[in-house]
């Protein structure tokens, strides 16, 4: 027994190691770079990082867990590239050359009918905000997700040499949503782009 | 011992094999042959009967109060009392009475009925069926499913199959312990699950065959059936074309489909129609009225499936069947612009311009237009579309966003 105990201890580091990356604390007040596109943010509380599900320039992080709290970060997409990874079989609309801060919401509520398979999809409000230093848009949108559920997002996005850079809030109305958007207003406030 | 150890290797090795004959028999699922009658009259006062029968309206009553609250319903009463009304046209008052109708907002097609009587339609399905006859034969289906108790008798199929693989499997590893092998189980396992999916094809055709012969004896053409499974395919057919893909196979039989092959049922519903009923009117100018209210919404949820060549190839069946109005034309700039190809851009600029000339308080045209001529480098005519627009929806969601645009020199 004494002499496996070294390779227990091992491989019971191991295990806490793996289920450290894939659930990696992303604690306050620290600053992070996410996506690997030289965005940086400095949450105000602690979030759990799980991964990028997305696309690999993709990073989402959680307060609750996905279901209550989604915060997806997309970093440095550009022409071509879609919001959101798909089955082979599913086409998914790609961000464009051209494509302006005003088609951004249509961008996303496309993506999330189809990755999603959403019908009942609402978009809110939209209006110009500054993001990283340049002319972007902050909006709104509600949708009913396949529980039945009313879910809340909120999102900035803004696009620097033909790259989409953006934050992306969801969260059921009832609660979560409330309850997460002053984090995701932080981090967003926080952001920069080295 | 030895005695012992015989007997059951014998029984298995008899056992199995007479199982695996039974699973592809009419024990498990009894198979229905393609017969057109008109079924006998649904007493609406109807109680279910027998401990199957009576839980299954218990767990479907339970769900129809889901669904009545569901945040994914269609509240529109008058659509879903036209809805009710079409199949009272086709299935006759004496049958439709006890019905309850309801609308599931979900762009792709389909529709439901359950053993209680709760129908379900799918809102895409509006876009593909372009007349009440059209309509009227996806409910009339669907009634035949109710009618003739469909979902029990697949419940029932489904038990049975179930247990004799129970069974068999025990008897399996029993004749295993004495050493004896075979693939009986394997095939048996196979044969229970090729007849259970077997019988629920059946059970479409036979639906098929009644919701035709509802038709027949209706004030309604019942050509259209065949005609609804015609847009079905071609919808599907340019909507792979489109994509790249392979044309799907409107005729070959997966082991696990659970309905008949698309082709087959086109047939089969134009061979059942009665032809002397080809001339009757099939309600096409009704179906429009009713659903006029709903047409932006329905195509804006399909717009938003991403489906090019299906969304486009519906757009002009549509106006093709009923004439382009300005939501069509609107949809299609939409369709073309959110695909966004300069060639699109061009084209949606055309579609757009022609929503307008029809419509020209139609706000979302114009910020259509204005967003396809900005991308398109016309940023004078751009920002005056565009200011139009405000114009026109001074209080629209992204005004503040549109209104910046304008001050923009387009790039952004």
């Amino acid at each position: 027994m004494r002499k496996l105990a070294p390779f227990v201890v091992a491989a019971f580091l191991l295990g806490v190691n793996g289920a450290a990356q894939a659930h990696k604390l992303e604690a306050a007040h620290v600053p992070v770079k996410v996506t690997k596109s030289g965005l940086t943010v400095t949450p105000s509380i602690d979030w759990n990082g799980i991964g990028g599900r997305h696309g690999k320039q993709s990073e989402v992080w959680t307060i609750d867990g996905d279901r209550l709290n989604e915060l997806i970060f997309l970093g440095g997409l550009g022409s071509g590239q879609t919001l959101t990874k798909a089955a082979k079989h599913v086409t998914l609309p790609a961000l464009q050359a051209k494509t302006l801060l005003v088609e951004l919401p249509d961008l996303l509520e496309r993506t999330y009918r189809v990755s999603r398979q959403i019908s009942d999809y609402t978009q809110l409000e939209a209006k110009p905000r500054t993001f990283l230093g340049h002319d972007g848009i902050a909006f709104d949108y509600e949708f009913v997700n396949g529980d039945g559920l009313h879910v809340r997002g909120s999102a900035v996005a803004t696009i620097i040499d033909a790259k989409l850079y953006m934050i992306n809030l969801n969260a059921p109305r009832l609660y979560y949503y409330e309850r997460s958007k002053p984090a995701f207003d932080a981090i967003v406030e926080s952001a920069r782009l080295s | 011992m030895a005695k012992a150890c015989k007997r059951p290797t014998w029984f298995a090795s008899v056992a199995l094999p007479v199982l695996a004959l039974a699973a592809s028999s009419p024990v498990v699922a009894a198979r229905t042959t393609i017969t057109p009658p008109l079924a006998p009259p649904y007493a609406g006062a109807y109680q279910p009967v027998g401990k199957d029968e009576i839980g299954l309206w218990q767990r479907d009553d339970e769900a129809e109060k889901h669904l009545a609250a569901s945040a994914q319903l269609l509240v529109a009463p008058a659509l879903t009392a036209y809805v009710h009304h079409v199949l009272c046209e086709t299935v006759g008052e004496d049958r439709c009475k006890g019905v309850r109708a309801y609308i599931v907002r979900d762009p792709m097609y389909n529709a439901s009925m359950s053993p209680n009587g709760t129908l379900r339609v799918w809102s895409g399905l509006f876009l593909r069926a372009h007349n009440e006859a059209e309509l009227g034969a996806v409910l009339g289906h669907e009634f035949g499913h109710f009618e003739k108790r469909h979902t029990l008798a697949a419940f029932k199929g489904e038990r049975s199959g179930q247990s004799l693989l129970a069974w068999a499997s025990v008897l399996s590893i029993m004749a295993s312990n004495y050493g004896y092998r075979d693939s009986h189980f394997d095939q048996m396992r196979v044969d229970v699950y090729g007849n259970l999916r077997h019988f629920d094809r059946d059970q479409e055709r036979e639906a098929d065959a009644i919701g035709v012969s509802y038709l027949n004896s209706s004030s309604l053409r019942p050509q259209a059936a065949a005609q609804f499974w015609q847009t079905v395919m071609a919808e599907q057919d340019r909507s792979a074309a489109v994509r790249g893909l392979k044309r799907p196979d409107f005729r070959g039989v997966a082991f696990f489909a659970d309905h008949p092959p698309d082709e087959e049922r086109a047939e089969t519903d134009a061979r059942l129609a009665l032809p002397s009923a080809a001339n009757r009117e099939d309600g096409t100018a009704a179906y429009r009225q009713a659903l006029a209210p709903w047409l932006p919404q329905l195509l804006n949820d399909q717009l938003k499936l991403n489906d090019f060549g299906g969304t486009d190839y519906l757009i002009q069946a549509m106006g093709d069947a009923d004439g382009w109005s300005a939501p069509l034309y609107f949809a299609r700039g939409e369709l073309y612009r959110l695909r966004g190809n300069p060639r699109d851009l061009t084209s949606a600029i055309d579609f757009y311009g022609q929503a307008i000339a029809l419509d020209p308080k139609l706000a979302d045209a114009y910020r259509g237009l204005g967003l396809a001529q900005m991308r398109s480098g016309l940023v004078a005519p751009a920002r005056e579309t565009l200011s139009r627009y405000l114009v026109l929806q001074p209080q629209a969601r992204d005004a503040a966003m549109i209104a910046t645009l304008i001050q923009s020199d387009g790039d952004r």
